[in-house]
């Protein structure tokens, strides 16, 4: 389980922190683990971070990854970070 | 023997604030076409004031003909005759910043001052992040205890900060300040870069060329949700979510690059100036009687993007109703 609030305070930011937490994550489900992404005490996140997080996560990352403890918002902005990069919605695909 | 080398003299005199930068951009120009090292004289005696976008763009300007290595010895700095704009200067870390490998020692003792934040330069994403954490923490003090306020103010900053770190192809980073106006119940916080300035940044992009006509038309397309000049790297929404977070608290962003000026928020401008500027000023005039609120500017960048995107859909699995 990857608790964000623990390792980077309430308020997620920066691109670079958040591409480290995102190779964790790569690096975790390519050992074929399931991963636990853990919301509780996250109070903001910037549009910079969820884009670097949740949006640039491969597909099939995305299937071992699980949400947990974030408010309806949080998992809102996980979306839409997730859904921009779409291949179907990338303007450079 | 050595030539003597060419000499020039800036000066500036009066107050400076955000809405007659157009005159600070005027009496810079000398400096910002420098080619090769001058004496360089900046008189700053019949200086009375200086917002946080005047001192940041000032501080810009001298730090990078400094390293560049385009002051010649000799070049100096004329201190202001108005005791309290020459203890201001300082209070604001004018000198500290800009001779960040000597020791400047304060003429005054330092009374902390809420809303208040000295200049900042920032080259690495983490001074991105500290610069933006600070700046938020200066306009919390003025706003009140609210940690949404804060947390918006951080999301945003670091999102303005970061455009410097990854849009501004510069060496020179950026430059910030905040300061509290109690009179207009505004506090201004203002981020400044002398890199390639938006039109230039935008342009990499083909599907943004042919839309940056000019200046002004850069900075239009720039503030749109989802445009970025680099769309495998960043996202587009930095800008876009500063506007709805201005829009909600009735502030107002103003976007200096080029000749391009706009205002979002109440009364909106935009123009095509005179004197340009080399680089990119984005200032935020954020109303301290008025709320911040992240959740809403989240909400609305996102109806925005499914405007362009169409729905919001994904394959996130969650553990628990309240996650999904």
């Amino acid at each position: 389980m990857i608790k964000l609030a623990d390792e980077f305070g309430p308020v997620l930011a920066g691109r670079v922190t958040a591409v480290g937490i995102r190779e964790e994550i790569e690096s975790l489900a390519r050992q074929g683990e399931d991963v636990v992404i853990d919301l509780d005490g996250v109070e903001a996140i910037s549009p910079s971070f969820a884009d670097e997080l949740f949006g640039k996560l491969p597909a099939a990352v995305k299937e071992s990854i699980t949400f947990q403890g974030g408010s309806p918002f949080l998992e809102h902005i996980a979306r839409m970070a997730r859904t921009s990069r779409d291949p179907g919605n990338d303007p450079q695909s | 023997m050595s030539a003597k080398r060419p000499e020039l003299t800036v000066g500036l005199s009066g107050p400076y604030y955000l809405h007659t930068l157009k005159k600070l951009l005027r009496e810079l120009q000398p400096l910002f076409s420098l080619s090769e090292p001058h004496v360089v004289r900046v008189d700053l005696s019949g200086l009375t004031f200086m917002g946080p976008a005047a001192l940041a763009l000032t501080l810009a300007t001298l730090s990078k003909l400094r390293s560049e290595g385009l002051l010649a010895p000799g070049s100096v700095i004329t201190a202001p005759r108005s005791q309290a704009m020459f203890t201001y200067l300082y209070r604001m870390d004018f000198l500290r910043v800009l001779f960040e490998d000597a020791h400047v020692e304060d003429p005054v003792e330092r009374h902390v001052s809420t809303g208040l934040r000295e200049c900042r330069h920032f080259t690495t994403e983490d001074e991105c992040l500290q610069a933006a954490r600070d700046l938020a923490e200066a306009v919390e003090e003025k706003v009140s205890p609210d940690e949404m306020a804060k947390n918006s103010l951080y999301v945003c900053l670091s999102e303005l900060a970061e455009n410097v770190f990854f849009h501004a192809a510069t060496p020179y980073g950026g430059f910030a300040a905040a300061q509290p106006f109690a009179r207009s119940k505004e506090i201004e916080v203002a981020i400044v870069d002398l890199g390639v300035g938006i039109a230039a940044s935008l342009s990499q992009n083909p599907e943004y060329a042919a839309e940056v006509t000019d200046d002004l038309a850069a900075i239009k397309t720039a503030i749109r949700p989802t445009v970025t000049a680099t769309p495998g790297r960043n996202s587009g929404y930095g800008l876009a979510f500063t506007r709805f977070l201005l829009d909600i608290n009735k502030g107002r962003l103003i976007v200096r690059s080029g000749r391009g000026y706009l205002q979002e928020g109440a009364h909106r401008v935009e123009r095509i100036d005179d004197y340009p500027l080399p680089g990119t000023l984005v200032a935020l005039r954020l109303r301290t009687d008025r709320p911040f609120d992240s959740v809403k500017a989240w909400d609305l960048l996102t109806k925005a993007i499914e405007e362009i995107l169409g729905a919001i859909s994904d394959g996130f699995r969650a553990s628990n109703d309240q996650a999904r």
